[in-house]
């Protein structure tokens, strides 16, 4: 009898210390569980390709491109390659005007694109197998080239755009893009501070 | 076995429920997340920061003995009941009854006689708007008599905007490092939480007195600090906060936004003013602007027409002078140094600088790219400036400035929302004021003079005098009054206020429309 109770008080000692136990664990980890908001930040796609229009609208805003390269052209032009969300996402800002110049987007990489000035290429993750050919055909000319694809400034690109989930606090101290200064000194292109503050900057060789 | 699991379970629903309690829900429609912008929040009292974003937190967690009211812009009764001038230096307040701070200390003429103490104190930011402020007296629990050493015409106005109200006990217990862990005000809302150095968190406090305020609208308020200008619109873009506070800084990507997202923008004449300062009495041990002409070609260096066209996309005016128009006693009609890079090098040869010079150049609070524009129109005159953009850092900035190290800065000031001109040409030109870079003794008489008297157009006749030797000085090269933006979502109802003071507590969400399906059980129901 004695021993059944005792058996008993043991049992309820045990589920007396797990429930504590679980309530303290969790009482402890709760400040540091994000908050609600922050778990719907798995971005989906039209949010991620507004966000990649963003910062390729920024890149227009604060990168210089050397006197004289478009001559009197009054377009900004920007060629997006293989990622049609993200050309949905700028289609809005097209005819607009940005740095005094009217905005051009287009979808596509033809053979003449090769040889005709504009400011900005985007090369999506999925045309890589085109990267290191375009990019040696664009050498020594003033475009800014940007893929969201990890390794593009080894092949001697110039702009990384990182994951582009969302950003936290602690995120928005995060470096958005790689830039890879060899490759824009090269080209002639400076680039804006701001856009430096949110970069890792490296320097690779862009012989190919 | 099944005691365990009974057990476990057991357990797991408490801590939801705990959870679900004790963290906010930042569900949209329940809360409203504010970015404050990238100046870094390094503390939430107001004693101790000149940032905006601290003193507007304030105006939402705390109250003041009186309030400007943004519909009719008149200062009313907050915390006081009624008020009513003895002397011209003494102001009476019948102190509201019944309130209590959110810790449930009562407030009473304790308090704001304890305030006032705090904010005069030594350290404190606030001081030099109080220094004319000689004591609190407490005639008795809700009565208590504020005396001035002169009479002030801009007496009511300082104490709505900076004679913050902090419960005496509370404070004295866990000190001024206690009180920035758990900030404790009568204001609508009441501190919840840090999430984490740069992000605070409010809940509407229940038992808010009202009036003239209003309780707040919406349960939750979260507001953080992010230091860059994209990723402050990304947050914006993806709903990671639905506002943007007040900030003079986004221009240049308002034309994105409007043309990609579901946003709205928001702005309003303010006070705020944008102007480059230079160190004209050598307080940094730089010499260059000593000379007049030197600070003349500064200002007819600069293009203001193109800069507020292109790097403020046009929401600034243009401004010659020191004060806003929106600032009692400004002065319209003061010396203007139209853009003249021919004259600038003139007089820059004039004064033995043929070939310009070079100057460090510091920046923080203000428009980016407006900071580059100027040092490249001084760079086209032959000064060659390294710039210092101390963006995030304003706190710090602020503090070098007011010890008298930088030779030229581009600054703003918002004049911590007080309508006269007192408000920025004491804190500037006064000769023993420490953001005094230069100064002349008849300015200093002539401010002196504006103090201290009650008669408006006597101060107005000063400010104007004060305004006209300033500008044929040139002690500043004035660029701007900003129209300050606020972003938000298109769903959310909320005005900015023409004093930058952002009221959170009356913003409120749109009700979504109800869709086809509602309607149908509605009608069924009915």
């Amino acid at each position: 009898m004695i021993d059944n109770l005792r058996r008993r008080g043991k049992k309820s000692n045990r589920s007396f210390f797990v429930i504590w136990g679980v309530i303290l664990l969790f009482g402890i980890s709760a400040p540091f569980a994000p908050t609600i908001r922050t778990h719907a930040f798995a971005l989906d796609k039209p949010q991620q390709s507004g966000v990649a229009a963003l910062y390729l609208y920024n890149f227009l805003m604060f990168v210089e491109w050397p006197e004289g390269t478009f001559h009197d052209s009054k377009l900004m032009q920007v060629k997006i390659f293989g990622n049609t969300a993200l050309f949905e996402s700028l289609k809005p800002m097209i005819g607009k005007i940005v740095r005094g110049k009217k905005l051009a987007v287009t979808e596509g990489l033809g053979k003449k694109d090769l040889v005709e000035p504009y400011h900005v290429l985007f090369i999506d993750s999925s045309k890589m197998p085109f990267v290191s050919e375009t990019l040696k055909r664009l050498e020594n000319r003033s475009i800014l080239t940007i893929s969201n694809k990890q390794g593009f400034t080894d092949m001697g690109g110039m702009v990384f755009l990182k994951d582009l989930s969302s950003p936290t606090v602690k995120e928005g101290h995060a470096k958005r893009f790689e830039i890879n200064l060899t490759a824009v000194e090269k080209a002639r292109l400076r680039i804006g501070s701001r856009l430096l503050r949110l970069s890792d900057i490296v320097y690779k060789g862009v012989d190919r | 076995m099944k005691n365990l699991f009974l057990s476990v379970l057991f357990a797991l629903t408490v801590c939801f429920l705990l959870f679900s309690v004790s963290s906010p829900c930042l569900a949209e429609g329940n809360s409203l997340i504010v970015s404050l912008g990238s100046q870094e929040l390094q503390t939430i009292n107001p004693a101790y920061s000149t940032s905006r974003h601290v003193l507007v937190l304030y105006h939402n967690w705390g109250d003041t003995l009186l309030y400007r009211d943004p519909s009719t812009k008149k200062i009313v009764p907050c915390l006081s009941e009624s008020f009513r001038m003895i002397d011209p230096q003494t102001i009476e307040f019948n102190l509201r009854k019944g309130v209590r701070f959110h810790n449930g200390e009562p407030f009473d003429a304790s308090a704001v006689k304890f305030s006032l103490n705090l904010l005069k104190s030594p350290g404190s930011l606030v001081s030099q708007y109080l220094s004319g402020f000689e004591e609190a007296q407490i005639i008795d629990d809700h009565t208590v008599r504020i005396k001035t050493s002169i009479p002030n015409p801009t007496a009511l106005e300082i104490i709505a905007n900076t004679l913050f109200i902090f419960p005496p006990h509370y404070y004295g217990k866990v000190g001024k490092e206690g009180f920035e862990k758990r900030p404790v005000g009568t204001g609508p809302y009441m501190f919840s939480s840090w999430k984490n150095p740069q992000e605070i968190c409010f809940r509407a406090y229940p038992d808010y007195f009202g009036k003239p305020k209003g309780k707040a609208q919406i349960p939750l308020l979260c507001a953080m600090v992010i230091p860059e200008e994209i990723p402050q619109i990304q947050a914006l873009m993806i709903g990671r906060v639905d506002l943007s506070r007040s900030t003079n800084a986004l221009q240049k990507q308002i034309p994105f936004l409007l043309g990609t997202t579901d946003l709205k923008v928001r702005s309003t004449p303010s006070l705020r003013t944008n102007f480059v300062c230079m160190d004209s009495i050598g307080r940094s041990g730089v010499e260059f602007f000593k000379d007049k002409r030197v600070r003349r070609a500064v200002n007819h260096a600069i293009d203001k027409k193109q800069i507020i066209q292109k790097q403020y996309l046009g929401f600034a005016d243009i401004n010659w002078g020191v004060t806003s128009p929106l600032h009692f006693g400004h002065e319209p009609d003061v010396q203007k140094y139209p853009y003249d890079p021919v004259k600038s090098k003139k007089l820059l040869a004039e004064a033995d600088y043929p070939d310009g010079f070079t100057v460090d150049f510091f920046c923080a609070g203000v428009n980016e790219s407006a900071c580059e524009s100027i040092a490249k129109n001084l760079y086209a005159v032959g000064i060659k400036t390294n710039m210092i953009w101390m963006g995030a850092e304003w706190s710090e900035f602020y503090k070098k400035f007011l010890r008298g190290q930088f030779p030229l800065a581009f600054l703003t000031w918002g004049s911590y929302s007080i309508f006269d001109a007192s408000a920025i040409l004491n804190p500037f030109f006064m000769n023993n004021a420490p953001g005094c870079y230069g100064t002349t003794p008849e300015i200093d008489r002539i401010l002196k003079e504006a103090n201290n008297t009650l008669d408006q157009e006597n101060r107005k006749a000063y400010f104007s005098k004060a305004q006209k030797v300033i500008a044929e000085e040139a002690f500043w090269a004035p660029l701007c009054i900003t129209r300050p933006l606020s972003i938000m979502k298109k769903n959310l109802n909320f005005e900015p206020s023409y004093d930058e003071i952002d009221r959170y507590f009356t913003a409120t969400w749109k009700k979504k429309p109800e869709s086809k399906s509602e309607q149908y059980f509605k009608e069924k129901i009915n």
